[in-house]
């Protein structure tokens, strides 16, 4: 278990959830582990592989895919009033 | 036919279905104001949503606190993408916050930890932005704001954890948060590893 995870099982449970912190199943050194210089990559870094092979007929319709430059970067988020 | 016309339309969708903004956080007495300019800001632009606020603070229709939200969401929005200025008005609202202090300064200071987290998460500052986000759901028990630890959960790779904590939430939290938070997963992308997750 992560560190910023244990943290955020911790912050949910100090603003009385009915489930108590014990039932997180928290490892006994969940906050030893987030004691020290702590250093968390918040890039992250990710690598694929793709493969695709297709075969078909045409038959007079089409489509096409539009991908917008850049929009491999793009997330949702919520950022509510 | 006017393919710039077209490809901009096309790029306004993609930054609509990527920034979600809505005003149901918001106190009753200012939620139909802050909905017209999340309207505003969806169909007509930053200008318009701008001018908007400032219109109905000026009316008296929002108070300072909401005003700088507003301003913050603008500039946070990938329209803009003035990450400094969205500082800049969270800073403004925080201070207007504590300023006014009263019953909303919970919701209030939630509002500004949410918005910090989105610039932090806009900026790839994951553990950062998770951070925040956790604070916001501390003070303000959300669906949205569930959504968006989870999201950020799923950025830093850690599937698993989101898993588990998706699991608990679904047995322990109050039914009315859990069906928020399934909304946000069917229809977010950065969700749909999550969707497998079969609901109890």
């Amino acid at each position: 278990m992560s560190c910023l995870f244990a943290l955020l099982l911790s912050a949910f449970a100090s603003f009385g959830l009915e489930l108590p912190v014990e039932q997180w199943d928290l490892p006994d050194d969940a906050l030893m582990m987030c004691s020290g210089d702590t250093e968390v990559d918040s890039d992250g870094e990710g690598e694929g592989e793709g493969e695709g092979e297709g075969a078909g007929e045409g038959t007079g319709t089409g489509s096409f895919t539009f991908t917008p430059s850049g929009s491999q970067d793009r997330e949702r988020i919520y950022n509510g009033f | 036919m006017n393919y710039q016309a077209l490809l901009d339309r096309i790029m306004h969708a993609v930054d609509g279905d990527a920034y979600v903004v809505d005003a149901s956080l918001i106190s009753p007495a200012q939620r139909e104001a802050m909905t017209r300019i999340g309207q505003s800001l969806d169909q007509l632009g930053p200008e318009a949503a701008r001018a908007l606020a400032l219109e109905f603070h000026e009316a008296g229709k929002i108070d300072r606190v909401a005003f700088h939200n507003a301003l913050h969401v603008v500039a946070a929005s990938p329209q803009v993408a003035d990450h400094a200025e969205a500082a800049r008005q969270v800073a403004l609202q925080e201070d207007a916050a504590l300023e006014v202090g009263g019953p909303e300064l919970q919701q209030n200071l939630a509002s500004i930890d949410r918005h910090r987290g989105v610039l932090a998460f806009q900026k790839k500052r994951y553990a950062v932005a998770l951070d925040y986000f956790s604070r916001a759901f501390e003070r303000q028990r959300a669906a949205g704001n569930l959504a968006n630890v989870l999201a950020t959960l799923l950025r830093l790779g850690d599937e698993a954890d989101a898993v588990s904590l998706l699991g608990e939430i679904r047995a322990s939290f109050p039914a009315q948060l859990v069906a928020g938070l399934d909304h946000f997963i069917a229809s977010d992308p950065d969700l749909a590893l999550l969707r497998t997750e079969s609901v109890p």
